[in-house]
């Protein structure tokens, strides 16, 4: 499992520099990496970028109408932020769903999106967030949507010399509510077989709706053919039931049926029908 | 004897700050590093090893095939036939062909990879159903029929006619132990000739036979010492003994210590799992469900080798029918070799399996018969001197009505199940549920072997007490037991023992620590040893500060002549020591007689049984499959409580483990290729899942035991699952009959299976 080399930079472009030799890698909290190294015991040549000292892409700030994430905040310290959890409750909960203590404490968020699991937790709150990622390495810097980040499971449009810098999305449209649901195996460590992140906006009728979706999709999306038919229209029980069909409907064209899709597809449909509920304060039960 | 109503254990501080010395913690000096080179492929001829790569890699000090082993090359409780290193064949996933010792443990571990293995595949045998097929291809020479048990009870060839009958087929899964310690050992020359093997195994006395036997050695040059074990649940008997003869193996080839710790991956593929049953259930029964007959047929996968099969299948003959009067029965229970994962052993040992059956069974006759399920179980369990299936009049008070009783009344059974019934249909997706199910279950080993077993206690002349025994914790909790039982005896504290971990050097041999005997053979031996030692003392005290015997007394760490305190327990033993008293006893239990007729499975099975009954409410969400237990109750008949903390531990840790066993856990396997190999996906319940657990016992000091206590870690976890499929059904109408109740099995009354292995690491962009 060992590196042949851990560097510790304490500086961002120590860090890039780092990460220009070959065989280097990021390292976050470890949680993801650890694991998947101790499989191939042998394959030590990598030099792990520890990137832990680099105290200032680990906080949370709010500038001009724009909320930043550093991508070293924990999932713990996500959980727990009280501004994030008045104004965009569904990411702090996701993030309070993650693992276990000992897994929110070490794990980032950065790590969460730069792993691109499908089954990982803060996206599709981030992804109902329009959020953007930034990327840089030595004398480069881009900042891309979501959207383009993720390309399959576990690929993305990330360079092996790039860092997450930063991962923002602008305020929310006034009068927004949200709704974030995890269906694992167990109460804790559970892996989501499915996860649903939504946003509503409007009074009366609903003017945006974001769904997102985790565990389904070969990459990471939210479901338009949902969202539009929700446009509008008012919130309402049976319209979120039919919601929650076509969504899974669209979910299960664009990934295609597999082993699990049996179960998914009606598993889908629910949760999509309590997410809206949820959001739009209607009991689902 | 009087009851100890809360104890701390005896090795609970070294645990909880980290000193308690584990298998993987030992380091002596000059320590080489083993590592193993597994089949990787399910079936298959070994045609040629070739061990010189890895010889030449650095850091290599041994490499040895099955070639290189002096004595047996297989060991094995009933067929010594599992390969410390595979010969001929490779029989599952997990076998071992070479080991391999090195400086540094990555080392031993490249090299073991090094070594080249040419096969002549051979088919995989995937369930015991295809083992059973004539053309099947054998995993041993004979036959694929590893055991076959029969019970013969009620005259005639046919079973006698009923009103209702009724035919059910349930499954269950292959069960990992989940110890959180994995196997770890480190064996090294002896400083006389043979061997020394130190570390987490559960039965010392089975591993020191294999390892006498592998090595060549004689029993008296063959030490094997117990570190303190992190669990085991039945889990580390063959698993160690595997591991401590390659140790030892390697350790004589290089005459140095050599440390081998599994990784939990290689625990995984390598070690053994509950059997998974198919069990086929028949019954006939009057309108009213008063049961008249049953015919059971059962078939289990015994997986590549034999191991326990023999013993787990037996205890599943015996208890096949449950706690209820049956007149007629005909049980065949079977287990056939595949090339899965060997099966053994497991907290249970072949009573989870019958008893989900035999429970959902009696549910499904409720519902068959218009009864609520504690009335068909009111109506049909055994009563004081009822017979049993195998012809055994139960000793004793029969408690099984009494501790449903109390479960069904602690949990507002009748109530709760009816109202739940009614609301089924009622819109809604989250429906509640509640569940029964209870058991008998045969105390200690009975007629599968000798029982028996020794401890031994020392009284220091300070006061001070030490405790050894050939029965081992592994984290049950019987050192805790023995000495409350010692403590108790002596009339003095807790605090003042010391329990030492257990050395075949310097204990008698005292069989398996299995099949929840502890409490009652090491502790009764225990006491056996305590009263020697205190009439011993007593006599001492009468004859030098006159009196009868009977005026003196042990107690709260004194000794007493009638309600006179003489002095303090310290003083006294040091005063007898200096007279030449011997402060050391060596107890010894042996357990009333059994016997067994194999023909027709007939006979005193075990010597005396316990009861037990626990009522599971639950929370079913219908949309998603999703299910919570919400409470448990739980009432077990236990002979006599010795420690009232632990009793509940093993309550708690049985419940939770009984609720993974019915809701999440499978170890699975395709075509002999492991597809889950560590906790990511093998769920077990967290904390967070654990229902709140209401414990209660029955107390009725057994005869047959001189502490009066029975058993109570295997029952505690053997009837948790039926419950939740109970409560599943009351909740949704459904019944599911195959384990575990999964999110997809209780949504869609199916399971689905993901094909290859899941990955869970990043890409890079080009
Ligand atoms: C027991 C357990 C339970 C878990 N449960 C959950 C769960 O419930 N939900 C969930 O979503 N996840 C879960 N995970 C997965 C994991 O904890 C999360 O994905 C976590 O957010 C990863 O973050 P990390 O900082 O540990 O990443 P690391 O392991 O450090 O890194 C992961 C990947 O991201 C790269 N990387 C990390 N940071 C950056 C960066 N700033 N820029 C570029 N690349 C970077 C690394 O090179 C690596 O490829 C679990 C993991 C474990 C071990």
């Amino acid at each position: 499992m060992n590196p042949r080399r851990i560097e510790q930079p304490t500086t961002l472009p120590e860090a890039l520099a780092v990460l220009r030799t070959e065989n280097a890698r990021p390292m976050a909290g470890g949680t993801d990496l650890m694991i998947e190294r101790r499989r191939a015991p042998f394959d030590a040549d990598e030099i792990w970028v520890a990137l832990g000292r680099l105290y200032g892409l680990r906080n949370i700030r709010h500038e001009e109408g724009w909320w930043h994430i550093g991508p070293l905040v924990t999932h713990a310290e996500l959980a727990d932020h009280s501004e994030l959890q008045r104004v965009a409750p569904f990411l702090p909960q996701a993030a309070s769903l993650v693992g276990s203590p000992q897994i929110r404490a070490q794990g980032t968020v950065g790590g969460n999106i730069a792993n691109a699991a499908s089954c990982a937790d803060t996206v599709p709150p981030l992804f109902a967030l329009d959020a953007e990622i930034t990327l840089e390495s030595a004398g480069q810097k881009r900042t891309v949507s979501l959207a383009d980040f993720f390309l399959a499971p576990y690929e993305t449009i990330r360079k092996r010399d790039e860092l997450i810098t930063d991962i923002s999305f602008p305020d929310l449209p006034h009068g927004s509510r949200t709704a974030f649901l995890k269906l694992g195996r167990r109460q804790a460590l559970a892996i989501s077989r499915l996860s649903v992140a939504v946003l509503v906006t409007g009074n009366e009728t609903l003017d945006d709706v974001r769904i997102s979706v985790g565990s389904v999709l070969p990459r990471f999306g939210r479901l338009s053919e949902a969202e539009e038919m929700l446009k509008g229209k008012p919130a309402h029980y049976d319209l979120f039931r039919e919601a929650g069909r076509a969504g899974s409907a669209e979910a299960v064209r664009i990934a295609g049926r597999r082993w699990s899709t049996d179960y998914k597809e009606p598993v889908l449909a629910t949760l999509i029908h309590r997410g809206l509920c949820i959001a739009c304060g209607i009991t689902w039960e | 004897m009087k009851l100890y109503p809360q104890h701390r254990r005896v090795d609970g501080i070294g645990k909880v700050t980290g000193k308690a010395i584990f298998g993987a913690d030992q380091m002596p000096g000059h320590l080489l590093y083993g590592a193993v080179k597994r089949a990787g492929i399910p079936h298959a001829r070994i045609v040629r090893v070739d061990t010189e790569k890895a010889r030449n890699c650095p850091g290599v000090r041994a490499v040895l095939t099955a070639k290189d082993i002096p004595g047996a090359h297989g060991f094995g409780i009933v067929v010594p036939h599992q390969r410390v290193l595979a010969d001929d064949k490779v029989r599952y996933f997990g076998d071992g062909v070479a080991a391999v010792a090195a400086e540094t443990e990555e080392q031993a571990r490249f090299a073991a990879e090094q070594i080249e293995i040419e096969y002549e595949t051979l088919p995989t045998i995937s369930s015991p159903e295809e083992a059973l097929k004539s053309d099947a291809p054998l995993v041993h020479e004979g036959s694929n029929l590893a055991v076959e048990h029969r019970v013969r009870h009620g005259e005639g060839e046919k079973p006698p006619d009923a009103a209702v009958t009724l035919e059910r087929t349930y499954r269950t899964q292959h069960a990992e132990h989940s110890y959180i310690e994995p196997e770890a050992i480190v064996a090294w020359p002896a400083e006389h000739g043979g061997i020394v093997v130190k570390g987490s195994v559960q039965n010392l006395f089975s591993t020191r036979r294999s390892l006498a036997a592998v090595l060549d050695l004689p029993l008296n040059k063959v030490q094997v010492i117990q570190t303190t074990l992190g669990g085991s649940f039945g889990g580390k008997d063959e698993a160690m003994t595997l591991l401590s003869c390659r140790a030892a193996l390697l350790a004589l080839a290089t005459g140095r210590p050599v440390k081998m710790v599994n990784s939990r991956e290689e625990s995984f593929i390598e070690s053994y799992k509950r059997h998974p049953y198919r069990l086929h259930y028949e019954l006939g029964a009057d309108k009213d469900g008063q049961l008249r007959s049953m015919q059971i047929d059962i078939l289990a996968d015994a997986g590549a080798y034999a191991s326990t099969s023999q013993f787990v299948t037996w205890r599943s003959t015996v208890q096949a029918t449950g706690p209820y009067r049956v007149p007629w029965v005909r049980t065949r229970v079977r287990a056939a070799f595949t090339n899965n994962n060997y099966t053994g052993a497991m907290r249970g040992f072949g009573s989870p399996q019958v008893n989900l059956a035999i429970e959902s069974f009696m549910d499904e006759l409720a519902e068959e018969v218009g009864k609520s399920p504690l009335e068909i179980r009111r109506l049909n369990a055994y009563r004081d001197g009822d017979v049993t299936p195998t012809g055994q009049q139960l000793p004793g008070k029969v408690t099984i009505v009494e501790a449903l009783e109390a479960v069904a009344r602690a949990s507002d059974f009748e109530r709760k199940w009816r109202e739940n019934r009614a609301r089924q249909k009622e819109a809604g997706a989250i429906k509640r549920g509640i569940g029964l199910a209870c058991s008998y279950r045969g105390v200690s080993l009975g007629a599968e072997g000798t029982d028996a077993a020794g401890t031994l206690v020392a009284i220091q002349t300070d006061g001070s007490v030490t405790i050894s025994s050939g029965i081992t914790d592994m984290g049950q909790g019987a050192q805790t037991a023995m000495s409350a039982v010692v403590a108790e005896a002596l009339g003095i504290s807790l605090s003042q023992i010391r329990f030492l971990n257990t050395d075949t050097d310097r204990v008698p041999d005292s069989g398996p620590t299995v099949a929840s005997r502890a409490t009652i053979m090491g502790g009764s031996a225990a006491y056996d040893a305590s009263i020697a030692l205190r009439k011993r003392l007593l006599e001492f005290s009468a004859r030098t500060y006159r009196g009868d015997d009977s005026d003196f007394r042990l107690e709260d760490n004194a000794l007493w002549r009638c309600d006179e305190r003489l002095m303090s327990f310290h003083e006294f033993v040091d005063k007898a020591f200096a007279s030449g008293i011997s402060l050391m006893a060596l107890g010894w239990h042996k357990a009333p007689k059994t016997t067994w007729r194999e023909e027709h499975g007939q006979g005193t099975a075990y010597f005396t049984y316990v009861y037990g009954a626990n009522a599971a409410e639950i929370e079913v969400d219908t949309q998603t499959g999703q299910v919570r237990i919400l409470d448990v109750w739980v009432c077990h008949e236990v002979g006599r409580v010795i420690s009232y903390a632990q009793a509940c531990g093993q309550v708690y840790g049985g419940v939770v483990m009984g609720m993974g066993y019915g809701l999440l856990e499978e170890y699975y396997q395709e075509q002999g290729i492991p597809r889950i190999k560590n906790f990511d996906e093998y769920t077990l319940a967290t904390a967070l899942d654990a229902p709140n657990i209401h414990a209660s016992f029955l107390e009725h000091p057994d005869a047959l035991s001189p502490i009066g206590a029975k058993s109570l870690g295997e029952p505690a976890t053997e009837i948790c699952a039926p419950a939740v499929l109970n409560a599943i059904f009351n909740a949704t109408g459904r019944r599911i009959r195959e384990l575990p109740a999964s999110l997809e099995r209780v949504l869609l009354g199916r399971q689905l299976r993901r094909h290859g292995i899941r990955t869970s690491l990043a890409k890079e962009a080009p």
